[in-house]
């Protein structure tokens, strides 16, 4: 009986609001009325999307450009599967690197000649393989001068890494890559990103970050006319 | 305080009503089988339900509190308490109706002063958010019922259905006693004014009803759909009485709260304010927006009549053609159906028709609730099996849709009558613009006595306070309202007549 | 009769079928004549003083990390042109360790400007904006935004000198009302201790506070 009272005065029209997420299962009218509120079809924000995602191919040209022993040129593939607006599954990214010596390294290694014992080596990201969850939140459009429209989305990824560098010790080094990007729709079928991230890497002996900026063109497979 | 009936006739009526709506929901509205009276309940089987509800196992706290009401009578000690309690699990569980049903049966009983209201609270909340059987809860509950003290808020809505249904039966000094009783302040006074003001606009007389919907539109105490109702009844009566501008700056009042087909009709009738206004591109623009996926799906003959118009105005004389084309194929079949005497349920066009609107709207949007209702049963049967609300439950629902449908067999003909003469009427415009159409095409002008206006291109500023979004094929929900369609008038001036 | 009949007949045929008609001329531009349809909204926020407090990061240099406290004031004469009248940054400087790793490892330190640091960076820039729009985020919230452009001239402090620079800058505005709205920006400053002008690189984000005074309706 007392159990019973103790629900229903706690039910009774006026009293104070209870969060409808407590543990405790009493409701308050408030949180009733949210619970009918709910009930109503949600209607999305935009009604018959002009882009879609479906299965996505991706080549494209960047840059690891803040190590201070070397300047990295990327270029790069991956695949991605978009199976909602909002999340998608990249797959398999590769990125190979064309690596060229910055000017400490040079001036280093110059001055090593002079000196006697082994060249200093400094180990070099070769390629690296990522595979990432990406979510997209942001999806719009933007008038151009006021007489194009041009669609853009903007998207993070996060997910783990394989890097492979050179030297004789950490060949291999896993890690976690993550990033921000943002895509602009040309075509149905193409669209441009830019993603810019950082690359964290643990060898035994090691761990390393490197920035990461690249620039792709993505085709859109699969979608329906 | 007693009152209700006017006359002892009255009240065998009253009393008749009630039994016949008694019979109609079958044996009992739901309610526990038939139990020898004055047997005792365990009381830890209720205990036990009360432990599961707080520990959010609403399924369970179902089942308990279902075999504790189907194993007593309404004499034995928390029935009313097992009933809400009841009520509330199958709430959490998205059962509504069903515990409407059980809010309704406390509400009805009253036994339990403390849960009275509570119950009715719920099925106020109810009535405001979701399709609801309104002979269940208006009639039989609300209507021909004394209740004494409430709650302000409970007071005001018992107050508000009682006058509403006084003036739906002709008891007008009835219903203004119920009207005046509402607070000032609530938003029921204001939907009581709305009512007023309908009635007066029924009975011919305009300015009383303008000035009570004004009143509306300026209280805060209006809740937005009220204030929507009003607006669009005073954009209507200013559209009825040739006053164009007044209703197009109305219209612009009324807010767009959902996609339903009254918001597409609103769209429609803010269209034909626009062509009146010879405002052609807000008018197109609004049409266009009924392209929309939410919108394209209602039957919406006039836009295609007002499109036509609006095209052959601007002499694309090929393109009203096309309109002619496009009407015949979305709407052709119903069309040749109505001619071939098919029944009207048999055409689907014309079912869904009237399914979209007016009473058998509501009636449908209360069969697609329980319809799918009913199939959350399913989820919990394995609970539910061994005290049998499953199948409780699927009586319940199986007995409310059956009435629902007897509601909607008995309204349908007329509505779909009405929606079969509309389809044959715009038949009959479409063919005459397409004929028109036709003529003009040909009608031969001579090109030395011809001018036609020069019409500067559309420049767009780069700079400007406002945002110009091409359209290209997204919809977005802001911006329905406000397109414009950029087309030139091909139109010949001449100063012969034709 | 019948025949007479028939040639007025043929003769009616032949002038309908064959005079110019104005009306049906114009029906052939109809490719040309394609309708547009446009959503015309007024903007829902404009600029007109901003006021400008940001924090930053210069990422790139090997031998030290620099974060950027920045400040600025810009005058949106319109909704597509605006004068950042005074912008500046003020770097504090984190070593990388690079440095030392060079003394102890290779007995190497950096000279000169290799080893000067940007402490303050000043500039007076163009802006336009010739973007604006709205996201939708989870297609559920609107957020309005647009995508601004800078071309400026000014000075960097770098080492105990002092520089003239360009700085170019693209960056992203997202609303939150009226009065407040959040900004990203790039801006890559070509400062010329040499001929040929070093880039240093500055990723910004800031919160812009902005005061609208002009009346409703200008600029339409």
């Amino acid at each position: 009986m007392q159990t019973v009272f103790l629900v229903l005065t706690t039910l009774t029209v006026g009293a104070p609001v209870v969060h409808a997420d407590s543990d405790d299962a009493t409701w308050s009218q408030e949180s009733f009325e949210k619970e009918l509120a709910q009930r109503a079809e949600k209607v999305s924000l935009i009604q018959n999307r002009k882009f879609e995602l479906r299965h996505e191919v991706t080549l494209g040209v960047g840059a690891l450009p803040a190590d201070p022993y070397f300047k990295g040129l990327t270029v790069g593939a991956g695949y991605t599967w978009n199976f909602s607006p909002s999340f998608a599954w990249e797959v398999a990214n590769f990125t190979y690197s064309f690596d060229f010596s910055s000017h400490i390294k040079q001036q280093v290694l110059a001055h090593a000649i002079l000196t006697p014992g082994q060249p200093p080596s400094f180990p070099q990201i070769t390629w690296f393989a990522a595979t990432h969850i990406v979510v997209k939140p942001i999806y719009g459009k933007q008038a151009l001068f006021n007489t194009r429209v041009v669609h853009l989305e903007a998207y993070l990824l996060l997910g783990p890494a394989v890097v492979n560098q050179t030297g004789p010790n950490d060949r291999f080094a896993v890690g976690l890559d993550g990033g921000v990007g943002l895509r602009l729709h040309l075509t149905q079928l193409t669209s441009f990103r830019l993603d810019a991230g950082d690359l964290l890497y643990v060898a035994p002996h090691s761990a390393k970050n490197a920035l990461r900026f690249c620039a792709y063109v993505a085709f859109n497979l699969g979608t329906e006319p | 305080m007693w009152r209700r009936t006017k006359t002892p006739v009255g009240l065998l009526c009253a009393l008749a009503l009630l039994l016949v709506s008694l019979e109609a929901r079958g044996d009992e509205p739901a309610g526990p089988a038939p139990t020898p009276p004055q047997k005792e309940v365990d009381p830890a089987i209720f205990e036990g339900a009360v432990k599961a509800y707080h520990a959010r196992n609403f399924p369970a706290a179902a089942a308990g509190f279902w075999r504790y009401i189907r194993a007593g009578t309404i004499a034995v000690d928390k029935y009313e308490s097992a009933q809400f309690l009841l009520a509330e699990s199958l709430s959490h569980l998205g059962l509504w109706h069903a515990a409407a049903n059980y809010y309704y049966q406390v509400a009805k009983t009253r036994s339990q002063p403390e849960i009275f209201p509570l119950s009715l609270a719920r099925l106020e909340a109810m009535s405001r958010y979701m399709p609801f059987d309104e002979a269940l809860i208006y009639k039989d509950l609300l209507y021909d019922s004394e209740f004494g003290s409430l709650p302000p808020v409970l007071f005001d809505w018992v107050n508000y259905v009682q006058g509403l249904f006084d003036y739906r039966n002709g008891y007008l000094d009835w219903a203004e006693r119920h009207f005046d009783a509402i607070h000032a302040s609530s938003a029921y006074a204001m939907r009581a004014q709305y009512v007023r003001a309908v009635y007066a606009i029924k009975n011919s007389r305009d300015d009383t009803g303008l000035k009570l919907l004004d009143q509306i539109v300026a209280s805060a105490a209006s809740d937005p759909q009220t204030k929507n109702d009003a607006l669009l009844a005073q954009a209507r009566l200013h559209f009825d009485r040739g006053q164009y501008q007044e209703a197009w700056d109305t219209y612009g009042q009324v807010k767009q709260i959902d996609f339903s087909y009254e918001q597409a009709q609103l769209m429609l009738e803010k269209a034909w304010t626009a062509f009146r206004l010879h405002d052609h591109r807000r008018a197109m623009g609004l049409l266009h927006a009924l392209y929309a996926p939410s919108y394209a799906k209602f039957l919406l003959p006039d836009a295609f009549i007002l499109r036509g118009l609006i095209l052959k105005d601007l002499c694309h004389f090929l393109d009203v053609k096309g309109v002619v084309r496009n009407f015949r194929v979305a709407q052709g079949p119903a069309i040749v159906a109505l001619h071939r005497r098919t029944p009207t349920d048999k055409i689907p066009l014309l079912v869904e028709g009237v399914r979209e609107q007016g009473p058998l709207g509501a009636i449908a949007q209360v069969i697609a609730s329980l319809q799918s209702e009913r199939k959350l049963i399913q989820s919990y049967a394995s609970v539910w099996e061994d005290v049998a609300l499953d199948k409780n439950l699927r009586r319940l629902y199986d007995l409310e849709l059956r009435e629902q449908q007897r509601l909607w067999d008995d309204s349908f003909a007329k509505a779909a009558d009405s929606v079969a003469e509309t389809l044959l009427e715009t038949e009959e415009q479409m063919s005459l613009l397409d004929y028109e159409a036709g003529l003009d095409i040909f009608r031969r002008v001579k090109s030395n006595r011809a001018t036609q206006t020069v019409q500067e291109p559309l420049t767009v500023p780069y700079d400007s306070a406002k945002a110009y979004y091409e359209f290209d094929t997204e919809f977005w929900n802001d911006e329905l309202h406000s397109y414009s369609y950029f087309v030139n008038n091909r139109c010949l001036e001449t100063d012969i007549e034709p | 009769m019948s025949t007479t009949r028939g040639l007025c007949l043929a003769w009616i045929c032949g002038v309908a079928l064959t005079s110019s008609v104005p009306s049906a001329r114009a029906q052939s531009d109809e490719l040309e004549d394609a309708p547009r349809v446009f959503s015309i909204q007024p903007r829902p926020y404009r600029l007109g003083h901003e006021f400008q407090l940001g924090i930053g990061v210069l990422p790139l240099d090997a031998y030290y990390v620099g974060v950027v406290a920045f400040a600025g004031y810009t005058y949106h004469f319109s909704d597509f042109w605006g004068w950042e009248i005074a912008g500046a940054g003020y770097s504090a400087n984190f070593s990388t360790g690079l440095k030392s790793q060079l003394s102890a490892k290779y007995g190497l330190t950096p000279v000169g400007d290799s080893a000067a640091q940007i402490k303050v960076m000043t500039a007076t820039s163009l802006i336009i904006k010739p973007l604006f729009g709205k996201l939708a985020v989870f297609n559920s919230n609107t957020l309005y935004a647009e995508t601004f452009f800078s071309l400026g001239l000014g000075w960097t402090n770098k080492g105990d000198s002092n520089y003239p620079a360009g700085a170019l800058g693209i960056g992203l505005r997202f609303w939150l009302r009226q009065t407040v709205s959040i900004r990203l920006d790039v801006r890559d400053y070509l400062v010329f201790v040499k001929a040929a002008p070093d880039h240093v690189l500055l990723f910004m984000l800031s919160a812009a506070l902005n005061y609208y005074d002009r009346p409703d309706g200008s600029g339409d």
